[in-house]
């Protein structure tokens, strides 16, 4: 079994996870869908999902106890959390948590 | 329309040599501002202090014949107090030449061209508007004006090796910046050093220069406006870049910034830092500015090594962020001249578009700052969203038209730009812009 991994990705940067390039933007009161289909409402944050050779393959909205699927591995939305009110340069960012599900 | 570039298609970019061992256990910001004491003068840290402690007790000496002396001095012969006048006289006209040969053997070592990996940040007095104060050895400046009250009426010969210029130490071996391993840096605890072996720049396909706006790719650290007016340089003054970094052939590269002087922060010093081309990375790829294109001698390392240089010169990585940077006019840093900023909501769309249109015309670089998603109400974020702008973000501009009123920006990520965009949903989601000179 894989041991679970976390991670921290904040808000206007780009991450590597497994060779993919995911963009993490514009956490805010939103909703978003969670895997069961249902419709939730609370902070969300958008991240893109980037594939080295085809490009953009998704950039779905989610929030706390959303599941992602980057590279066939699965990631649960720990948290998300906003940042302050400072304008632009990423001087005020979010960020988002993921942990790989087994 | 004026416009830049499109994106071009990137060949893949290799995967970096395989991690080598974590050179972050190695004390980057420690070393660092031993080594930037050392060839810093006037700057008031760790290695600074230390040096002028070692002068101090010298001095207290100096004081302590003073204070037993002078008590005796009015009965003294008037013959006796001009012959100790004279001598005195002619020891500070002894320690001012020395003085002198000090500082100009001081500036001939700062002249030197580095040959060691990584090891100094040092100032180009041919460049700098006022380099006495940055190339003077590091004793002199404390040794001055305290000996010289002191010493006058009472110093004696044998007192006048003790208060002597010591010679620079040795420089010693410096590490690259740290990368903040857990817990300190929380968005790339894993990272490690790894070399790049490759060229400070590619022309690649769809590039209009060598160096070029479409090389730059933010990596996992919030300084998107560091990158942004990168970019925003790259598309109008890429020969300005070129000029700012010098392959030195051994491994090591210098790059010459426009450096903010911490005691008169008003003021720019031109200073060479030589970097390494290790890199931090993660999952054996750059976990901070990605490389450009691929060419015959590797990957393109200019935007990697300008923000490198940087982060040597803060200290570290993380002292690059937008929270945390003491310099965010980075079109100054690279031009040495002080950039303008406006804030967007004091202008008309009219004369926004007409000082753009004008900075294209001029050449001069402009980078853009996304409002903050604290300060929009849901509505805004939302609008915001749905127009695909990215909030508390900082992007560079690459084309405007003035004919159909719209902007178009490149993100510094390298991917999801915001091309025709009409002027006033610019001025809904962006707060500021800056213009390089």
């Amino acid at each position: 079994m894989a041991s679970q991994r976390t991670i921290r990705l904040e808000e206007t940067t780009v991450a590597d996870i497994d060779g993919w390039m995911v963009t993490v933007a514009n956490i805010m009161a939103g909703e978003w869908t969670d895997h069961t289909g249902a419709t939730m409402r609370g902070l969300t944050v958008e991240i893109g999902l980037y594939d080295e050779d085809r490009g953009l393959q998704g950039e779905p909205t989610v929030g706390a106890g959303a599941v992602l699927r980057i590279d066939g591995r699965v990631w649960r939305v720990d948290a998300v959390v906003a940042g302050g009110a400072l304008p632009g340069g990423g001087v005020d960012n979010g960020y988002v948590s993921l942990t790989t599900v087994a | 329309m004026q416009q830049f570039q499109p994106d071009k298609k990137r060949a893949p970019t290799p995967a970096p040599a395989p991690a080598a061992a974590n050179k972050a256990a190695a004390p980057g910001a420690a070393g660092y501002d031993a080594q930037r004491a050392a060839q810093s003068p006037g700057k008031e840290d760790a290695g600074y202090d230390a040096q002028r402690a070692a002068v101090t007790p010298a001095i207290s000496s100096v004081g302590g014949i003073s204070m037993d002396v002078a008590p005796g001095g009015p009965t003294n012969e008037p013959s006796r107090k001009q012959k100790k006048k004279k001598k005195a006289q002619a020891a500070r006209k002894r320690a001012a030449a020395q003085k002198k040969r000090d500082a100009a053997a001081a500036k001939k070592r700062q002249q030197t061209t580095p040959t060691t990996d990584d090891t100094s940040v040092t100032t180009q007095p041919t460049v700098d508007p006022a380099p006495a104060p940055v190339v003077a050895p590091t004793v002199e400046p404390t040794v001055e004006p305290t000996v010289e009250p002191t010493v006058e009426p009472t110093v004696e010969p044998t007192v006048e090796p003790t208060v002597e210029p010591k010679p620079a130490a040795p420089l010693a071996p410096m590490m690259d910046p740290d990368v903040n391993p857990d817990p300190t840096n929380e968005y790339a605890p894993e990272a490690t050093y790894a070399e790049f072996n490759g060229t400070i720049a590619v022309k690649g396909e769809g590039d209009a220069h060598a160096i070029d706006a479409n090389d730059v790719k933010q990596g996992s650290i919030g300084n998107c406006y560091f990158v942004a007016q990168l970019a925003a340089m790259a598309m109008h003054k890429p020969d300005e870049i070129a000029d700012l970094i010098t392959d030195n052939g051994n491994g090591s590269y210098t790059v010459a910034l426009w450096l903010k002087d911490e005691a008169r922060p008003w003021k720019r010093t031109k200073t060479s830092i030589v970097v390494s081309s290790e890199f931090p990375t993660k999952g054996g790829k750059a976990a901070y500015a990605k490389p450009g294109d691929t060419g015959a001698d590797g990957p393109e390392l200019w935007v990697m090594l300008i923000e490198k240089a940087f982060a040597k010169f803060t200290g570290n990585y993380e002292e690059t962020r937008g929270k945390k940077t003491k310099d965010g006019d980075v079109f100054a840093m690279m031009t040495g001249k002080t950039s303008g900023y406006k804030n967007l909501a004091g202008l008309s769309d009219a004369e926004l578009l007409r000082i753009l249109t004008s900075s294209v015309t001029e050449g001069l670089p402009v980078s853009f700052g996304a409002h903050s998603t604290a300060t929009l109400d849901e509505e805004g974020q939302k609008g915001a969203k749905e127009a695909g702008v990215v909030l508390n973000h900082a992007y560079a501009m690459r084309g405007v038209d003035g004919k159909k009123q719209t902007i178009s920006l490149y993100n510094p990520w390298g991917v999801r730009h915001l091309d025709d965009i009409d002027v006033k949903v610019i001025k809904q989601y962006y707060a500021n812009i800056k213009i390089g000179a």
